[in-house]
């Protein structure tokens, strides 16, 4: 048997005492190690073949994406109560009721409703996690961490198309109603609240402060409402300033949606 | 051809340039698991498992950088970690943990037991160190890397490094010296 012969620079290190250079090289040089034949690499080699990266054009990824996310949001939809689905329904008919019949204030309306369908997202996401339903529902058809995100992203999705239906409703029922001003009153409060909800969620974990995040919501903004001063301040303000309130709306959110990520799947693992 | 060039052909989704790189670095991914594990079945499977990891991962692969080896190195002892923290292994593989059976074609008979008992004391040493100090030695030793690198595959700063492979060392001694000597005595009595 032919040894290795071993060749190593130690001149950046101590050795201990009586250990020279030839001593470790032909210490270490004993422990061989017998190579495995070709027929091993050519098996380690066969399955890497289906891992190789295709050269693919932009629009096939872009049909690769879509595809992927219809699939997990697919899988999402059905783990969603159908309590979720009616209720926040029912709020937006409401909204778009009291607008229509008792003449409410269709900005303060929708500001105060654009945010609780995320907020009552996270809800979902959070009972989900405590019932320990998140683990069986992911049995190896989709990650944890893909559940969780699907999940938010599909009650944000679905926020955004019941804020622009009744958004659309309330500017064919009332002439005055502003389209620009109708869509920065909702998509402000939506992005903050469900920023701050986030956040506050990832924080403290539990199904009770999602609760407190939306009744503090709705505490403020009927005080608001309530106060003719806040709300002349909060309609005047001009569409630069609510421009530059969206975007750090839409930054913080998603900054506080990997932070929640983060705290629910990466933490579940572990456990 | 340079290890950047057959990545950019991998990239591109050649398969004769992947087999290529893994024919390049199989020995030095296999060889550095073995040394770790001391166990050739296991071997197979993690060095089959590091090189998956790596085609997976070799878009975020800085060609920039270099050190392909640095790379595929790192693979591999973050592999060999993951399976000892594995509850896998805690529950099944730590009860399969093998004799060796190093095929030794010696000169003659004496040659090969002195050699084949030389072996196990290394072997033994080594396999005996804790993982962090065990890890810095191999590195260090069987593959001339520098502290920094070692300090970079290893996740901890040079002077970490350092002091793992001093003390390792020391402990590599005290094992065979202290075999050698139950050696003297059992051959005495």
């Amino acid at each position: 048997m032919i040894k290795e012969e071993k060749k190593f620079d130690i001149e950046e290190m101590d050795l201990p005492e009586g250990m020279t250079t030839d001593y470790l090289s032909d210490l270490f040089s004993k422990y061989t190690v017998n190579m495995p034949d070709e027929c091993e690499i050519e098996r380690v080699i066969n399955s890497l073949s289906e891992y190789i990266p295709q050269k693919t054009k932009w629009y096939e990824k872009l049909y690769k994406n879509f595809k992927y996310f219809i699939e997990r949001w697919n899988i999402s939809l059905y783990s969603i109560s159908h309590a979720y689905w009616i209720f926040t329904l029912c709020l937006y008919i409401f909204g778009f009721y009291i607008v229509y019949s008792n003449g409410v204030n269709p900005y303060i309306t929708i500001m105060l409703i654009s945010p609780l369908p995320f907020v009552l997202g996270i809800l979902e996401v959070i009972k989900g996690r405590e019932e320990g339903v998140l683990e069986l529902e992911m049995s190896c058809r989709i990650s944890n961490r893909e559940m969780v995100f699907s999940k938010l992203t599909l009650a944000g999705i679905y926020n955004i198309i019941l804020n622009t239906l009744l958004s659309i409703m309330l500017i064919n029922i009332n002439e005055n109603v502003d389209i620009l001003k109708v869509t920065m009153v909702c998509l402000t409060p939506f992005t903050f609240v469900s920023a701050v909800s986030l956040y506050i969620c990832s924080k403290t974990r539990g199904y009770y402060s999602c609760m407190a995040c939306i009744f503090i919501w709705i505490a403020i903004s009927f005080s608001i409402s309530m106060s003719p001063k806040y709300i002349n301040r909060f309609f005047s303000i001009d569409f630069f300033q609510y421009l530059l309130i969206l975007i750090s709306g839409v930054l913080l959110l998603i900054f506080n949606t990997k932070k929640f990520l983060k705290t629910n799947v990466l933490e579940k693992e572990v456990n | 051809m340079e290890d950047e060039a057959l990545i950019r052909e991998i990239l591109s989704g050649s398969k004769s340039a992947m087999e290529l790189l893994v024919k390049k670095y199989y020995n030095i991914v296999f060889s550095y698991i073995y040394r770790y594990s001391g166990n050739y079945h296991l071997s197979y499977d993690l060095t089959q498992e590091t090189f998956i990891k790596m085609i997976k991962a070799i878009r975020t692969f800085k060609i920039s950088d270099g050190k392909f080896k640095s790379y595929i190195l790192k693979i591999a002892v973050n592999t060999c970690k993951d399976y000892y923290k594995s509850n896998y292994y805690k529950n099944v593989g730590k009860n399969f943990e093998e004799f060796d059976d190093e095929k030794i074609s010696g000169e003659n008979v004496s040659d090969f037991f002195e050699y084949k008992e030389d072996r196990q004391k290394v072997k033994k040493a080594i396999l005996n160190l804790p993982d962090f100090q065990r890890e810095a030695i191999l590195l260090k030793f069987y593959y001339d890397m520098k502290i920094s690198e070692i300090a970079d595959i290893t996740n901890a700063n040079e002077s970490t490094v350092k002091s793992r492979i001093y003390q390792g060392l020391e402990k590599v001694r005290k094992e065979i010296e202290g075999g050698e000597k139950l050696d003297k005595r059992r051959k005495e009595i």
